[in-house]
């Protein structure tokens, strides 16, 4: 289950996002398909059901879905954006 | 003498006085800003006033509007020149809330109009519903909130009653 921290806040700039981490101060942007993978990412918190939502959205395989995806949460992560919430 | 010497010469005691104090907040925020590590300032930088902070009436307006006006002469004699919109606001801040207006910081994010992908930041405060912004042009920033989920919610009900 991937939560995010307490300290995100979130811009929405036409159908583009940026998020402000309070922790450190830096604020990273995100490009439209970024900005659908970490809505839908708060909507459901599950990396599956996010791949199976832009499956229906985009025409493209699903197991580039399923990389892109997890490259962007483990780019997130790195960045502490997310909060890993294994229970 | 230096021009900018000269100038502050022609006003009253009082306000050098508001000039010298708002000058020594500004030294106050840059001091802290660049001197104490992120985590000793995120209290500083976000904290957001609990409780609804009411309008101010048109003669506090008029009031602040002057401390505004001083605070950015008093930048100028900034010993350093980053962040100018984040020192004001924060400085702004320290300086209401002596005067029992406690006003929150807000942040926002706009994209940069040259086309060039990049992404502008700003920094200002709200006192109820009133904005105060030493630093810039407010109105064209989108604040950052912590509703995001609210916020997409309320964008699909505007498609479902399209």
């Amino acid at each position: 289950m991937i939560k995010f921290p307490q300290s995100l806040a979130v811009s929405q700039l036409d159908d583009e996002l940026v998020l402000l981490d309070e922790k450190t101060g830096k604020y990273f942007g995100l490009n439209p398909v970024g900005s659908r993978i970490f809505q839908l990412l708060k909507e459901s918190g599950d990396e599956a059901q996010v791949v199976a939502a832009l499956s229906a959205e985009y025409d493209a395989p699903k197991g580039q879905l399923t990389a892109d995806v997890a490259a962007f949460i483990s780019t997130l992560a790195e960045r502490g954006l997310i909060v890993d919430d294994a229970s | 003498m230096h021009p900018k010497l000269r100038a502050i010469r022609r006003y009253n005691p009082a306000v050098l006085i508001e000039l010298c104090r708002l000058w020594l907040i500004l030294f106050y925020v840059d001091v802290r800003l660049e001197l104490l590590p992120p985590r000793w300032n995120r209290e500083f930088l976000f904290r957001k006033e609990r409780d609804g902070a009411a309008t101010p009436g048109p003669r506090t307006l008029a009031k602040l509007s002057k401390i505004v006006i001083l605070l950015r002469t008093a930048a100028r004699f900034r010993l350093r020149s980053g962040s100018p919109c984040l020192c004001l606001s924060l400085a702004l801040r320290e300086r209401l809330a002596p005067l029992g207006l406690r006003a929150s910081i807000v942040y926002g994010a706009r994209k940069r109009s040259d086309r060039s992908k990049g992404i502008d930041a700003h920094a200002w405060l709200v006192l109820g519903e009133a904005t105060l912004d030493p630093g810039g042009d407010a109105i064209s920033f989108t604040a950052f909130s912590k509703g995001l989920t609210v916020l997409f919610l309320c964008r699909s009900l505007v498609h479902l009653y399209r």
